[in-house]
């Protein structure tokens, strides 16, 4: 693979691993898919969007990854569990289970008197109802494969948010729902942590 | 006079509402409706202003809002808890921090830097970590804390205040009967001995929190747990 930065490892250092990523079909979901993929690992783009995912994994396809689309509504429980079996059916595993997907955050912006009950209940499905969905979906497919499971999470979740508090109170609750799987987990081989990029994307 | 509302139901509650009584607050209990098998939508985030209002209007303009959210007392492991069983944890106590602050702006702010209304989530430390067995609880609790912030933020220029404060899950789940969970810190060998007294250990504090001079900490956490949270 080819990088702009010279640090990063090169090679197929995920061969023959499986990932799938929550809200893959663009921004940062897509970045982390296509890192992956081209360190050799199959991965599924989860997301709502098709008509965004499918094109975005043909084009990884056209340049020899291997990408595939699958729709998930990640508040809807059935997509989220169906998303992982059907990864889990086709490619025999799941090594590595990203939920990146967030819904809400703008619309539950502003002071928190004023902030739209839509916009909050949003954040809340996509977020943290999302992530126990993929712990409880994901776990068994991550404990045979020894694998990892990832939860994007913000810097509004470190030291809360005057702009988007609402957004820092999901993210914060992620951040430390990651640790206390982290150690849930741990017995079963199963790393657990959040990633918080600074990051603008839609 | 300090005056308190005190937003939460249970034995720790009862013993928080004396021992603020014995620090000579007006104290008014406003018991929030928690519904036992929440299903989809667990509260609608407006229902307690309606309890919190009658509560001041009876009390007066309080000085100090102590909000105590439910989480429960046992372990559960996130693959065996039901949606209903996470709801109760993570969603229902987070959708409860949410209505108070929304229910308590108009009540707290707008008073002068000196002597703007607080106001205060109690939790227990388990917040401060996840844990195995507590993934939903913990994870309420921070983003219960990040609420704690982000309000701070939004209500400085109000002069209003919020606070964390973290106490042992001893003391927090008191007449609870079942058993914390193998393998927490026993209480004897914590730095203090004790896991505290709401009476003795925790309203001094919360009193002081409420007072002028504790005005300049706002958005912060405070643990109060005679270090047994430390000392694990």
């Amino acid at each position: 693979m080819t990088s702009n930065f010279t640090f990063l490892p090169t090679g197929p250092l995920l061969q023959g691993r499986v990932a799938l990523v929550t809200g893959g079909a663009s921004g940062v979901g897509l970045g982390m898919a296509t890192a992956m993929a081209r360190y050799g690992a199959s991965v599924v783009l989860a997301c709502l969007r098709t008509e965004t995912g499918e094109p975005a994994a043909a084009t990884l396809r056209e340049a020899g990854l291997d990408v595939r689309c699958i729709r998930c509504d990640v508040t809807v429980t059935d997509d989220v569990f169906s998303a992982i079996a059907t990864t889990v059916k086709e490619f025999g595993r799941l090594d590595c289970l990203i939920h990146n997907a967030v819904a809400g955050t703008f619309t539950g912006a502003g002071p928190i008197t004023e902030a739209s009950l839509d916009g909050w209940r949003m954040l809340v499905a996509s977020s943290l109802r999302a992530s126990f969905d993929c712990a409880r979906a994901g776990h068994a497919a991550l404990q045979k494969a020894k694998g990892s499971l990832v939860l994007l999470t913000s810097a509004a979740g470190m030291e809360g948010s005057a702009a988007i508090p609402l957004y820092g109170v999901v993210k914060a609750a992620q951040r430390t729902l990651a640790k206390g799987l982290a150690a849930e987990w741990g017995p079963d081989g199963i790393r657990v942590n959040s990633v918080a990029p600074l990051a603008l994307t839609k | 006079m300090i005056r308190t509302l005190l937003v939460g139901a249970g034995v720790f509650v009862d013993a928080l509402c004396e021992g603020l009584e014995a620090q000579g607050h007006a104290v008014a209990v406003v018991v929030p409706l928690r519904k036992p098998s929440a299903e989809v939508t667990p509260y609608d985030l407006d229902t307690p202003a309606t309890g919190l209002n009658v509560a001041a209007g009876l009390l007066g303009s309080p000085n100090l809002v102590i909000h105590v959210p439910a989480v429960p007392e046992g372990p559960t492991d996130v693959i065996d808890q039901t949606v209903e069983e996470w709801i109760a944890a993570c969603e229902a106590p987070l959708d409860e921090a949410v209505a108070v602050v929304r229910s308590v702006q108009p009540l707290l702010a707008g008073r002068s830097p000196t002597g703007g209304g607080r106001l205060v989530w109690v939790l227990p430390t388990t917040a401060l970590s996840g844990s195995a067995g507590f993934v939903a609880t913990g994870a309420a609790c921070e983003g219960i804390r990040a609420l704690a912030k982000g309000t701070a933020k939004q209500w400085g220029a109000d002069g209003a205040t919020t606070s964390v404060l973290l106490v042992d899950p001893g003391v927090f789940f008191a007449g609870c009967e079942a058993p914390l969970t193998e393998g927490m810190q026993d209480p004897a060998l914590a730095s203090l001995g004790r896991v505290g007294d709401p009476v003795s250990d925790l309203a001094p504090l919360l009193d002081l929190l409420a007072d002028p001079r504790a005005a300049f900490t706002t958005g912060g956490t405070i643990v109060a747990d005679g270090g047994t949270w430390m000392a694990l």
